[in-house]
């Protein structure tokens, strides 16, 4: 690792680390062969196809104020980005709020012509926080045009039932090995630029540039898992190291997606490796409803009765089942047995008790044991 | 007509001599004219569809007034047609030009809604106009649609102050093409309210000059003394004022009712509450819808409790139904309902505090009963304006209590029908207002050196916030640099912002149950006092003075505390001084110390002292602006000094409960201290200063009405029936001191033979 001070307009510091620089349980240069497009399409942006992650800018700001708001300003920009060799961190600092425009005009001017962004939640926070200091320098609106690779939303979908936090640094500990050591807490941050600004000792930050440069690295990492379980996912290859709890959540990333098939591989290879009673039930149920929307209705009614079998305590398998034999199969006899079914077996709230009883009613009409017309 | 019934019942009945004043305000027809030339045809056809032909001249003044670019102040009565004179201009702007925008601030969100559902029906579904409400109860998914796309945004001050302004830049589209600001219901930033309200528009005004944008503003107002006046301090603009409504009214009566009295030696008198309670009795037996507006919300819940009983004996099969209570504390939703209620006939009675007494749409009602006075005069004609039809009569009844001021109103009916003389008074330069304001403004733009936020020039203020490491100070302009959020520090509509928190530890998860401000504190929650919530009584257990903060338990006890302290004052600066008035007067800037001392357990009822106790707190100073009187040497010669005192002492009582009505201020917000002879003036002083630290612009106003002041102190007391001093006048004689009545008139009249002398040129003897 190298460090440079001022080596171009705007920045104050350049840090060179090679390639092969392990970063937790990965090395960087796993972003180099990495396609960018599957993991962009499960964050929504189908933009990035024939790019790898290694082409995309690793970007990560801190502000003086947690909150958001016209008051907050960004103090310290941080971009990584990978150079011939070598991954290079550059930090644009705010030397002087009065000189915001110069520095915006700097981070601006290494941004503008990437292909995309990586952040881990800009699109809430860094993106709309810088975009207010460029509008309050009059050189805004003008980053709706670059693309964002926001990894926050898809890690939280993946990691939800798995983890209970999904901030960088829990995702650090448990996905990505990395253990950070003397950092700063986020929170802290605001404190050392107003030291900063009250004394003008510059050396006061180091431990935040050192903050920022580990997120960064932590982004490549991170961008760099979930790039390869999003590659194999997106080829209807369940991820073969997915813990079923992070295969479910990769299922839910695949649906939020628009990738049905690919959700329904992942939700079936999860229930195959082992889950508990409550979240297999809960994932047979959203497993089966995928594949209705897929119009696969077999596969649909497979699951529903999968989940009857396992004894699933909600009413939901029997009245999808119900509604499968009376709609797909026109089977009303069927239909009506499965929500007798039901009634009988399931310990029900008085609600939806009366919900199935209104069902087999109109059922039974329907088929001609009554000749009253349905309510409705 | 069963209204006419009540009526002659009232007129005639053995209620009829507290009847103190029976006013017939004679019925108008409308003053039309057409509508302007220029008025958008769709417009046009909107209004047509909803039966509407021509304007009244009152809006079409309005209309011609925004037309040639000028801000405009409307004062016009309840259901005149207000809305409109806003609304169609606007309305008309945007379907010209679609990209601008208008924002519209009402001071609750009550009143935000109903402008929005008249919005949308005016503008029906063929006009393309989008307006919103954005204010707390807006879901967070619909807010960027709502910045972005929104032609006309409708919200509060404090949505402005907490949500809007700091986020600016998120308001692009707003800020950049803003048009028009509405401010409706100005009379209701006076005060501190006001003066924070002035400084928000200041911001706001400095936020859309950096986006290019320069707003024309329509205020209005109901009716005060000075709407042209207050409209331009808000907007430190000047505005077009337009006064003379076109609206019809159908014929109406004003009634003052004053209780009869049942202690004629301690001045007391029947229960206003259980007088309104008897007359809305009457009123709801004979079938007519009517409003009962009470001071408290306490007073609310027991006129709501009395009525329910007798619609339930009165009104079988309805019954309590038709009766409700509408006050603050209600939900949203249930607030529609009594609204909707009312509009549709199926609640014939509704219970409320002051907050009804804002344009809310509940139609047309036919009576409304005032179980005491609304604190205003303008409130008094806002509730009273809420009986009232185009066609037919109506009636308001104002029931006094026995306090001063409510008996100056009832006995002196010519002055409170006169021209309301009540001054929205505010200041926007009290320097801590402005100071709040400028950090708030500091986060939302970074100061230029020698910048200033509005009319106040801030590089001094500025110094000091850079000097508490609040904001940075470059070589150009001032950035703020804290950590805060400085606009959640601060709240516009309370008095301090430091309030005591009140919290009740009766049960295993403590909660709080109210705040009390910081001055009022070391009174109300000084250890063991009793304090009542809701008329629950809750015991203070234990006041974490630094922390401010007072654990309370609840109790059942039959007496109340009484606490009391030792206020002095320091006159700093003479602002002002007229020794030739008898008495004279002076206004300044003081320094006021308070020191509790001790506090008195008083039993309810008998009123009986059951013990006392000290209170060992720390003293509180601050720095206001007051204004005095002081008594010439003969005007006192011929008084004994406890005499002198009693005297002073009733003086102070009177002008603190009569100057409420020419400030347009609750009697809460000033206070009187007395000097026998005062280090400063050498004489009797009588001090009547401000409870906002460094004032709000009452103090200089006081001394303005010096004289109509005493002349209307004089009247109350002289005319009050009671043998030597009561709650109605200088306050009882257990308080105040024997001869206290005497006294006070002695000194009051002095002044007054010398003012004659003075006006006449008769030498003094």
């Amino acid at each position: 690792m190298t460090i440079a001070s001022r080596p171009a307009a705007g920045v104050l510091e350049e840090v060179r680390l090679s390639i092969h620089h392990r970063h937790g349980s990965r090395h960087l240069s796993d972003a180099l062969g990495s396609p960018a497009g599957p993991l962009g399409a499960l964050a929504g942006l189908p933009d990035l196809g024939g790019r790898h992650l290694s082409d995309l800018l690793f970007l990560d700001t801190e502000t003086t104020g947690l909150g958001m708001g016209a008051g907050t300003l960004v103090f310290l920009v941080g971009v990584g980005r990978f150079e011939a060799g070598s991954f290079v961190v550059r930090h644009f600092f705010l030397e002087e709020p009065d000189r915001e425009g110069d520095f915006l005009d700097a981070v601006l001017d290494h941004i503008g012509r990437a292909p995309g962004l990586v952040t881990f939640n800009g699109r809430r926070f860094d993106l709309p926080q810088l975009e207010t200091r460029l509008i309050l320098n009059r050189r805004g609106p003008c980053l709706p045009g670059i693309s964002n690779l926001d990894l926050l939303p898809v890690a939280r979908r993946v990691w939800k039932l798995r983890l209970e936090s999904r901030s960088l640094s829990s995702l650090e500990g448990h996905v990505l090995g990395f253990v950070r050591e003397d950092d700063v807490p986020g929170w802290l941050v605001p404190s050392f630029y107003r030291e900063y600004l009250l004394t003008g000792n510059r050396g006061r930050l180091k431990p935040v540039f050192h903050h920022n440069l580990r997120d960064i690295l932590s982004l490549v990492t991170l961008a760099c898992h979930l790039g390869a379980w999003a590659d194999e996912a997106a080829a209807g290859r369940p991820p073969a190291g997915a813990h079923p709890l992070e295969m479910v959540g990769l299922a839910h990333a695949c649906e939020a997606a628009g990738w049905g098939p690919q959700s329904t591989a992942c939700y079936g290879e999860a229930i195959a490796r082992g889950l508990d009673a409550p979240h297999q039930h809960r994932t047979r149920e959203r497993l089966g409803r995928v594949y209705r929307r897929l119009g696969q209705h077999d596969a649909a009614a497979t699951v529903w009765q999968q989940a009857i079998a396992a004894g699933s305590p909600s009413p939901v398998p029997y009245v999808e089942l119900a509604r499968h034999y009376e709609r797909v199969r026109g089977d009303l006899t069927q239909a009506l047995a499965v929500v007798n079914a039901a009634i009988d077996r399931l310990d029900l709230s008085s609600l939806q008790r009366s919900a199935l009883s209104r069902r087999a009613a109109r059922l039974c009409r329907r088929m001609g044991m009554s000749g009253r017309q349905p309510a409705y | 007509m069963p209204l006419q019934e009540v009526l002659d019942e009232l007129a005639r009945g053995k209620s009829a001599r507290n009847v103190t004043c029976w006013r017939t305000l004679a019925g108008r027809p409308a003053r039309l004219a057409p509508f302007p030339s220029w008025l958008h045809p769709s417009l046009n056809a909107a209004m047509e569809r909803r039966g509407i032909t021509s304007l009244y001249s009152h809006q079409a003044q309005a209309l011609e007034a925004i037309a040639r670019g000028e801000n405009a102040v409307v004062v016009t009565p309840t259901a005149s047609g207000k809305t409109l004179c806003y609304n169609l201009p606007i309305v008309d702007h945007v379907l010209r030009d679609g990209s601008d925008r208008a924002l519209y601030l009402f001071p609750t969100k009550a009143l935000s809604q109903d402008q929005l559902a008249e919005l949308k029906d005016l503008c029906g579904s063929e006009l393309n106009l989008k307006t919103y409400t954005y204010d707390g109860d807006t879901p967070r998914s619909a807010r960027t649609a709502i910045r972005s796309a929104g032609h006309i945004i409708v919200t509060n001050p404090d949505m402005l102050h907490t949500g809007i302004l700091p986020h600016h830049t998120k308001w692009l589209r707003l800020f950049q093409r803003l048009r028009y600001v509405v401010i409706d219901e100005i009379h209701q930033y006076r005060g501190v309210f006001g003066s924070h309200l002035a400084n928000l528009v200041r911001r706001l005004k400095r936020v859309a000059a950096f986006y290019g944008a320069r707003p024309q503003f329509i205020l209005c107002s109901a009716t005060i003394a000075n709407p042209a006046e207050l409209a331009s301090r808000l907007i430190e603009e000047p505005v077009t004022l337009i006064d003379e409504s076109g609206a019809p009214t159908g014929e109406k009566y004003f009634i003052l009712y004053n209780p009869p009295v049942v202690d004629r030696e301690l001045g007391i008198r029947r229960s206003s509450l259980l007088e309104a309670a008897d007359l809305a009795t009457r009123f709801l037996r004979a079938g007519v819808p009517m409003l009962v507006f009470a001071r408290s919300r306490l007073a609310t819940e027991v006129l709501v409790t009395y009525l329910k009983r007798a619609a339930a004996g009165i009104l079988p099969g309805v019954g309590e139904a038709a009766v409700r209570g509408y006050r603050g504390g209600y939900l949203p939703h249930e607030r529609r309902e009594i609204e909707r209620g009312l509009r549709e006939g199926k609640i014939q009675a509704a219970v409320s505090t002051s907050a009804l007494e804002l344009g809310v749409d509940i139609g047309q009602l036919d009576a409304v009963v005032m179980a005491g006075y609304p604190g205003s005069i303008a409130s008094a004609w806002q509730q009273a304006g809420r009986a009232g039809r185009r066609t037919g009569s109506s009636v308001a009844v104002l029931i006094a209590d026995s306090s001063p001021l409510n008996q100056y109103l009832v006995n002196h009916p010519d002055y409170f029908f006169g021209r309301s003389p009540e001054h929205g008074l505010i200041n926007p330069d009290n320097p801590q207002i402005l100071a709040g304001h400028v950090k708030c403004a500091a986060f939302e733009l970074p100061f230029q050196r020698g910048e200033s936020l509005g009319a106040a020039p801030v590089d001094p203020i500025l110094e000091q916030l850079a000097a508490a490491a609040l904001v940075h100070r470059g070589p150009e302009r001032w950035h703020w640099m804290a950590e805060t959020y400085p606009a959640e520090e601060i709240s516009l509509r309370s008095a301090s912002a430091e309030n005591f928190v009140i919290i009740d530890v009766t049960q295993p998860t403590a909660r709080a149950i109210g705040e009390v401000d910081r001055f009022s504190a070391p009174l109300l929650l000084h250890e063991e006092a009793i304090y009542l919530h809701e008329s629950d009584q809750y015991q203070v257990e234990k006041l974490d003075y630094p922390e401010k903060k007072a654990y309370v338990r609840a109790v059942s006890v039959d007496y109340y505390t009484d606490a009391s302290s030792a206020v002095s004052i320091k006159v700093l600066a003479r602002f002002q001084d007229d020794p030739s008035r008898r008495p004279g007067r002076s206004s300044g800037e003081v320094l006021v110390t308070s020191l509790p001392t001790m506090f008195k357990k008083i039993r309810f009822g008998t009123h009986e002292n059951l013990g006392s106790g000290p209170i060992r707190l720390p003293e509180e100073q601050m720095h206001t602006t007051a204004y005095w009187l002081y008594l010439s040497e003969e005007a006192y010669s011929g008084l004994r000094p406890e005499e002198l005192e009693a005297g002073l002492l009733g003086v102070a009582n009177l002008l603190v409960h009569i100057a409420p009505l020419y400030l347009l201020c609750d009697v809460r917000d000033i206070r009187s201290v007395v000097e026998v002879r005062s280090p400063f003036t050498r004489l009797p002083t009588v001090y009547v200063y401000e409870r906002y630290p460094g004032g709000v612009g009452f103090a200089d106003k006081l001394y303005e009405l010096h004289d109509e002041l005493l002349a209307g102190c004089r009247e109350l007391s002289a005319a009050c029936p009671c043998a030597d001093g009561c709650p109605s006048c200088v306050g009882p004689a257990s308080e105040v001191g024997p001869g206290a009545k005497r006294a006070t008139l002695s000194i009051l009249r002095a002044g007054s033979k010398d003012r004659l002398r003075q006006l006449t040129g008769e030498p003094r003897s």
